[in-house]
């Protein structure tokens, strides 16, 4: 089961400027191969797929948890994609062609099919599909993918973090390679567990150092490069047994049962140009009379 | 000729100095004729609505919501008065 919280994983700075572009780059974060949508569904489906969750139980809390903290990076980053939308077009008479400046935008789903909003797809406008999902159901396997799917999503961050510095992108694409940064240690240290394998040795480890990204300095301050989550109030505790002692950058690590604080939800504003909301003043009113009417008032 | 875009009224009887712009006059005559009013500004880069503060010869001081912008007006494309 899933509960919902109304705040997002930080606060995102409400921009002064938009960048449709940039908008347009940052949904490959969103639903492209490497994409948080793609680390979203793997691990959901691996949590739902996993065999002997009682007999593996660190193993699938890792799994079950990092899931529920996806859900809320996939929030984050569509809500980043909506606020770096702002102040593309104007409202105006239909035949002064409002939503001119959409016209050669990079993404024009973002002008007709929602309204300039994010879409579940990557940054050319091909679709997310199942078949990023990697659900083998063998442990050692799947959490390989994992590690290696956390490698490449923080690759393509660190590379749509150099095409853009729209400062609400950066922010998130800042925060998200701290948050990144925990999630490849975190599916490397099941991997010791599971076969005694020491990854960093193993493999050429990815360059796990946010020193050259500025804007991942503030959370890691906060403590973020070390901090797990359960994002449960009392299930998948045991995940500190996998997230224990010391980390590649010289923290310890340390797990936390809940979630973080995080930021408020943004608004948007209304874009008459979209006919988005939509609804009128005298609509408004009406809505209002319905609900007073239905209470009884 | 001075290279100030300075030019005193020619108007008799006025004393007061006007200033002009050595590119785009007509355009910055208009824009003067916007001050304090809400207006869209499109730029070459996109576009900005907000209340214009002032217009000086080579750009337009224009609030946005919280924030302040100073736009080049060699790079707008029109300015729609709300």
């Amino acid at each position: 089961m899933f509960t919902r919280i109304n705040r997002l994983a930080i606060e995102l700075p409400e921009p002064e400027y938009g960048d449709a572009n940039a908008a347009a780059a940052v949904q490959e974060l969103l639903g492209g191969r490497f994409g948080e949508m793609s680390t979203l569904n793997n691990y959901l489906y691996q949590s739902f797929n996993f065999r002997g969750k009682r007999k593996l139980k660190p193993f699938y809390d890792l799994v079950a948890s990092i899931t529920a903290e996806e859900v809320g990076h996939v929030e984050l980053v569509s809500n980043a994609i909506n606020l770096c939308m702002k102040g593309i077009t104007r409202p105006g008479d239909p035949d002064t062609t409002p939503l001119a400046n959409g016209l050669n935008k990079r993404n024009t789903y973002h002008f007709i099919a929602s309204a300039q909003t994010a879409l579940p797809g990557d940054s050319m406008g091909k679709s997310w599909t199942g078949d990023y999902v990697f659900t083998s159901g063998n442990l050692v396997l799947d959490l390989l993918h994992n590690f290696f799917l956390e490698c490449g999503a923080r690759t393509h961050k660190m590379r749509v973090y150099q095409m853009t510095d729209h400062p609400t992108a950066r922010a998130m694409i800042g925060y998200l390679l701290v948050r990144g940064g925990v999630h490849v240690v975190a599916y490397a240290k099941a991997l010791e567990i599971a076969t005694g394998v020491d990854l960093t040795k193993m493999l050429p480890v990815p360059d796990l150092d946010n020193e050259q990204f500025d804007a991942t300095h503030p959370y890691i301050a906060m403590g973020l490069n070390r901090k797990l989550f359960t994002f449960s109030y009392q299930d998948y505790q045991d995940i500190a047994m996998i997230w224990r002692g010391p980390l590649p950058d010289g923290s310890t690590a340390e797990v936390i049962q809940g979630v973080p604080d995080g930021g408020p939800v943004p608004d948007l504003d209304e874009l008459p140009e979209e006919f988005a909301p939509g609804v009128s003043r005298e609509d408004f009113l009406e809505i209002a009379k319905r609900l007073q009417r239905s209470a009884g008032l | 000729m001075s290279a100030y875009p300075y030019q005193p009224q020619s108007q008799p009887g006025s004393n007061t100095p006007s200033m002009t712009s050595l590119i785009d006059p007509f355009v910055y005559q208009t824009l003067l004729g916007v001050v304090q009013r809400d207006v869209t500004i499109q730029t070459t880069q996109g576009n900005l609505r907000g209340n214009v503060v002032n217009v000086l010869p080579d750009h337009v001081v224009l609030r946005v919501g919280g924030s302040t912008f100073f736009v080049r007006i060699q790079q707008i494309v029109w300015v729609m008065p709300s």
